[in-house]
This record gives structure tokens, C-alpha cells and sequence, in this order.
């Protein structure tokens, strides 16, 4: 059953009974002092009936003896009256009946053995009909008479009849306007029940981008806002996700191609070595081309272990002086500097830096091997050691530099931004992306900054 | 035989290109980059264009939506299947994914030159003559009897001339892959051909190889 229904059906439950059980003890409260209106008329009745007829039997004893004939003659006088207004008389002496005018049915007279007073009371059915019946003896000296009158309750049970059969009228035109009202209602309240349910059955289906407008302030209001939110994380995820697998397609897609290059590279030589006559220097120029490439793919290897080394090894913090840094990089880009006639100046501002040797080594050798290539002949490039929030080195040249969007580009493996320049100086197109490994594991930041033909400015900051 | 443009941003691999093409007497043209191939196609008519996908500048799939008429033979790393079929639905005439064996290179440059080019179909060496479009051999202005056979191997000689090819590959390029001979057969269709050519100096043993026909 849906809750809407549960509700419904609760609601309208509840309120037809708690409908009936008000209406009914509001007859019932009625009835009864109805009934009790017709009890003391009754009594009255009694007692004047009973007074006046003691009076009659001691007027006429006073004048002549009291005989059954004349009491009769007595009780014949009320009879006719009482019987036009609907009431019964009988009139008991003894076990003798003087008079009476029942010409019911009835089959025992229970009033007759508790007669005392006006205050006994009953009510009996006759016949389908109710009367109320109420017995008294006589005052002194006749107590041994006894008077029984009976009044018919036709009036008051009519009156219930009509009462009750008005109830379950109402209860049925109420019940049905009330279910009308009541179901426009609820569907109105869980209107945005239903939206929030077909938008989360749109999620389940792959619709990630789902929004719910609901201007309610109530529960569902701020349900629709939770779910707004949830489906735009949702969405936001998913797009992450995607975008990160996407990646890593790139970057399988670039590695094989990577691989591939240098692989075709040398069996292709080696296969034109074996199949075409070659002089010695075409034969050379081939060898050549297997030897370059073979190194390449070395270099390949040897950088992308070194990368995973990184990324799991443990980092080991020594305090590397930064003049042995400097001694290390002149010696080890001399030839390439002197072919270029760039000049290489490194600044010491601080003593020692806390990182791994190694990697600062691999850091910016790669830095400045990048330096170089993009700076022209008779460049210059300046190495900086300082103290700003961390230990901080920056690598700038004065070489053609990047367009913004390359600068985004550069931290993808095997990106370049010159690839045919690139290769025949040997670089695989990972020195970045080591830069940056390493960085990482220093909890550091690598930042760049680059003008085109102005130069790039590489800004590293170690913060631990 | 033809003027072929080949586009490759690796300097090894388009030189590769070039040395194997040049032996099969083809000219080349060399591009390394999207821009300079752009360049060099609106420049001189090419017969054909080898063209990588991964270029820097301006990549093989949007260049390729810029080459008009002239052929196009895809060669490049990227092997998924939907490379292949947006490479192939772009208009190019084949799909060639590296490495590749440099004669599978040279075949599928035939079957396309043969579909687009019809001039020059006529190769002479010394007092031999080969109209491939009549299937004619003259040898001194002889027309010569040669068996269907011989008149396969001696076309796979004169495609891939200045290459040695194994006696294997001779049988899979002359008979076909469902021919199960011997490769001696080779050497005895080689003997004939070079007696009926007069290419004993021309149709050379290479040891431990095969044959290689010099031009």
C-alpha cells in the first residue's frame, strides 16, 4: 500500500469514528433526559392521580360506604380522560382489578410485587412498542389499592429512529466529502514525494544531473535542497571519476606509443640493415638511429621505475648543503652549457636544504636540462636558493617560454612542448612528471610561471 | 615511381620511412609536424601521404580533413579499434598501426598507387622491360613467355627492389599464403627468370637471406 494511501485511509479511519462516537453519546445524552422528562411527568401524574383518587374514596365514605361499584364509578371518571391523552389507568383492591384499561399483551406484572411509592418505575416493551409502566399504592387507609399507569414511549424511540437514521446520513455525506478533501489534500502534500522519487529513479538510471524545484519550507523543502546538493556531489564525482579514467587511458595510450616508437625504430633498421646493400656510412647512419633509440628506451624505463620508486620508497632527509648543489650542477651541465654559451648562475642564499640528495639532484637536473633546451644560444639561467614560508628554490631562463595553456599541459606525462626537439635531445617526456612526483613526496609545491619569449620561471617550495 | 610526402614527428622512424622508400625507387618529402605538413601538401602535388595521428601542432585526423584529393595512408601507434574506424571513415586509404614490417609498408603503398596512379607503369633495367599494366616482359625488344608464376615473382622483385627478401616472404608475396611449397621452389623460378631476363648480375643472392633484385 502507498503511504499516501496509509494516510488517507488513517485519517479518515480516525475521523469517522471519533465522528460516531461523538454524535452517538450526544443522542444517547439526549435520550436519556428525554426519558427522564417523560419519568417525571409520569410521577407527577402518579401522585396527583394517586392523591386525588384517595381524596374521592374518602369524600364518598364520608357520605356512603365505599363499594366496588362506586369505586369503579370513581375510576371511570379519570379512565375516559387519560385514555384520550394516550396514558393507561388500572386499578387494583387487593388481587382484585376494580378497572383497567390495558387491552395489551403483557405476560408478567413485576411492578405489582414492588409497589411502595410514586418512585417504582419500569420499562417494558409491548408489542414492539415501549411504555413506561409505574404502580403506587393508595394513601391511608386504602394503601391495599393499588394504581398501575402506563405511558407509551412511541414519541421518543420515533424521535430516536428518525435521530439515528439522520446520523448515518450524515456519517456517509461527511465520510465522502471528507475523502474528496482529504485526497486532493495528500496528493498535494506528497506532490513533492513524487518528484524527489522520479528524480532518484532518474539517478539510478545514469542522469546524474538532477534538480528539484520545491518552494515548500516544510520537510520535503529541505529534502529537495539535500538532494539538490547530493546530486550535484554526485555529479561532480562522477565527472572526476570520468576525467581521471580518462587519464589514465591517455596515459596508457602515450606509454604504448612511447614503447612503440623506438621499438619500431630499431627493428626497422635492423630489418633495412639485413635487407638492402648499404655503403659503410649509410650502414653507420643506420646503427646510429638503434643505438639512439635503444638508449631512449633505457632512459624510459629508468625513469618511469625511478617515478614508482618515489611514489613508494621511504624519503630519507639529509641537510644537503646547497654549495655542494651547486658544484654538482656546474659539473654536470658544462658541456651542454658551453655548446649553448648559456650561462649558469646559482645563488646561495641558504646554507642547507632539507630534502632527499638524490632527488634534489634528479629535481633539478631535470629542471635545468628543460632550462636549457627552451633558452637560446648565449641564454642565461639563474638557480636560487632562499627562505620564504620553507625552504624555496627557483630555476629561471630567459628562453622562449609557454603559453598558459602548455603550463597546464607540462605536468602530464609524456607531454612536450616541442616533441621533435624534444627526442633528439633524448628526453622521454616524464621530467616534469618526476619533478612533480618528488615534490610530492616533500609535501612541497611546484609552481610555474612563463611568458612567451620571455622566459620560465620554475618555483619550488619545500614546507616541511 | 612516385612522389610520396611522409609525415612523422619522430625524426627516426620518418627517416626510416624515407631510406626504404627511396630503395624501392619512390622520392620523399619530409614533414615533422602538423603546420609543416599543411605546408608542404598545398605546395607540390604528392602521389601519396603517409601521415602519423599524434602530431604536434595540428594532429593527422584534422589534417586529414584538410587533404583534398591525394591518398592518404594512415601509420601510427594508436591500435584501438576506434582510431582505426575514425582513421578509415576520414577518407584514408589504409590504417597502419607501428611497428609495422617495413615491406607490409611498401605493398600496401603499391596497392594504393596502383588503384590512383596510371602513368609510369612501364620498368626497364638493363635490356629488360615490364609494362605492368599489360603484363608484357621484353627482353631485348623480345616479348617474353613467362609463366603467371614467374610473372608474380618477378613484379614482387621489382616492387621491393633494392631489398633482400627471404625465401619465405618471396613465397608469401608471390604464391600466397595458402601455398604450402617448398622454398626451393623459389630458387628454381629465380634461375629462370634470371636466364630469360639476362638478370644473373642483376637478381643477386644474398647470403644467409635470400634474393634481392639491384637496381
Amino acid at each position: 500500500m502507498k503511504f499516501w494511501q496509509k494516510v488517507f485511509l488513517s485519517v479518515l479511519i480516525l475521523f469517522v469514528v471519533a465522528l460516531n462516537i461523538g454524535m452517538f453519546t450526544v443522542m444517547h445524552f439526549t435520550y436519556k433526559e428525554q426519558l427522564s422528562s417523560v419519568k417525571q411527568r409520569a410521577k407527577g401524574e402518579a401522585y396527583f392521580l394517586r392523591n386525588s383518587i384517595s381524596k374521592d374514596f374518602t369524600n364518598l365514605e364520608e357520605t356512603s360506604t365505599l363499594t366496588r361499584d362506586k369505586k369503579e364509578t370513581i375510576y371511570d371518571s379519570y379512565k375516559t380522560y387519560y385514555m384520550e391523552q394516550n396514558v393507561f389507568l388500572e386499578l387494583w383492591s387487593g388481587n382484585s382489578l376494580i378497572g383497567g384499561t390495558f387491552d395489551l399483551n403483557i405476560e408478567s406484572r413485576d411492578e405489582l410485587d414492588t409497589v411502595d411509592n410514586v418512585q417504582n418505575l419500569l420499562i417494558r416493551e409491548v408489542d414492539q412498542e415501549e411504555y413506561l409502566f409505574l404502580a403506587c399504592n393508595l394513601e391511608e387507609p386504602y394503601e391495599n389499592h393499588i394504581l398501575v399507569i402506563a405511558y407509551p414511549l412511541t414519541e421518543l424511540t420515533n424521535t430516536r429512529k428518525q435521530l439515528v437514521q439522520m446520523v448515518i446520513a450524515t456519517d456517509i455525506a461527511i465520510t465522502i466529502l471528507l475523502s474528496v478533501i482529504l485526497y486532493l489534500i495528500i496528493r498535494k502534500l506528497m506532490k513533492p514525494l513524487k518528484r524527489l522519487s522520479e528524480a532518484t529513479g532518474e539517478i539510478t538510471q545514469g542522469n546524474y544531473s538532477q534538480e528539484i524545484h520545491i518552494q515548500s519550507q516544510d520537510e520535503f523543502g529541505s529534502l529537495a535542497k539535500k538532494f539538490n546538493t547530493m546530486s550535484e556531489r554526485i555529479n561532480e564525482n562522477i565527472n572526476l571519476l570520468q576525467e581521471e579514467s580518462d587519464r589514465k587511458q591517455q596515459l596508457i595510450d602515450n606509454m604504448a606509443h612511447e614503447l612503440r616508437t623506438p621499438l619500431t625504430s630499431i627493428s626497422g633498421y635492423a630489418d633495412y640493415m639485413r635487407m638492402a646493400a648499404l655503403s659503410e656510412e649509410e650502414r653507420i647512419h643506420a646503427l646510429d638511429y638503434i643505438i639512439a633509440e635503444t638508449k631512449r628506451l633505457e632512459k624510459l624505463s629508468r625513469t618511469l621505475l625511478m617515478i614508482a620508486d618515489i611514489r613508494e620508497g621511504v624519503l630519507t632527509k639529509t641537510a644537503v648543503s646547497t654549495e655542494q648543489i651547486k658544484i654538482y650542477i656546474q659539473n654536470l651541465f658544462h658541456n651542454q652549457l658551453k655548446e649553448k654559451q648559456i650561462l649558469l648562475e646559482v645563488n646561495c642564499e641558504i646554507e642547507t636544504i632539507e630534502a632527499s640528495e638524490v632527488m634534489l639532484q634528479c629535481i633539478l637536473g631535470n629542471l635545468i636540462e628543460n632550462a636549457i633546451r627552451a633558452c637560446e644560444v648565449e641564454g642565461r639561467i639563474t638557480v636560487t636558493f632562499y627562505n620564504h614560508e620553507g625552504t624555496c628554490f627557483t630555476v629561471e631562463d630567459n628562453g622562449i617560454g609557454m603559453e598558459a595553456e602548455e603550463i597546464a599541459k607540462i605536468m602530464e606525462p609524456f607531454y612536450r612542448v616541442d616533441n621533435a626537439r624534444s627526442r633528439k635531445h633524448g628526453g622521454v617526456g616524464l621530467g616534469v612528471t618526476l619533478c612533480h612526483q618528488i615534490v610530492k613526496v616533500h609535501q612541497g609545491e611546484l609552481r610555474y610561471e612563463s611568458e612567451v619569449n620571455k622566459g620560465t620561471k620554475v618555483i619550488v617550495t619545500f614546507t616541511t | 615511381m612516385a612522389n610520396i610526402l611522409i609525415v612523422d614527428d619522430e625524426e627516426s622512424i620518418n627517416e626510416l620511412v624515407k631510406l626504404n622508400l627511396k630503395l624501392v625507387g619512390h622520392t620523399c618529402d619530409q614533414a615533422y609536424d602538423g603546420r609543416e605538413a599543411l605546408d608542404m601538401v598545398t605546395k607540390g602535388p604528392y602521389d601519396l601521404i603517409l601521415l602519423d595521428v599524434m602530431l604536434p601542432f595540428i594532429s593527422g585526423f584534422d589534417l586529414m580533413k584538410k587533404i583534398k584529393e591525394t591518398p592518404v595512408i594512415f601509420m601510427t601507434a594508436k591500435d584501438r579499434i576506434e582510431d582505426k574506424i575514425q582513421g578509415l571513415t576520414s577518407g584514408a586509404e589504409d590504417y597502419l598501426v607501428k611497428p609495422f614490417e617495413i615491406l607490409e609498408l611498401i605493398a600496401r603503398i603499391n596497392i594504393v598507387l596502383r588503384r590512383t596512379k596510371t602513368e609510369n607503369t612501364v620498368f626497364k633495367l638493363v635490356d629488360m622491360e615490364m609494362d605492368r599494366e599489360g603484363k608484357v616482359v621484353r627482353y631485348r625488344n623480345k616479348e617474353i613467355d613467362l609463366t603467371p608464376q614467374e610473372y608474380c615473382l618477378l613484379e614482387v622483385f621489382v616492387i621491393n627492389q633494392n631489398l633482400a627478401l627471404s625465401r619465405e616472404k618471396l613465397l608469401e608475396l608471390a604464391w600466397g599464403y595458402e601455398y604450402e611449397g617448398d622454398t626451393r621452389t623459389v630458387d628454381v623460378h629465380v634461375q629462370k627468370l634470371r636466364k630469360k631476363l639476362g638478370l644473373e648480375e642483376r637478381i643477386k643472392t644474398v647470403y644467409k637471406v635470400g634474393y634481392r633484385l639491384e637496381v
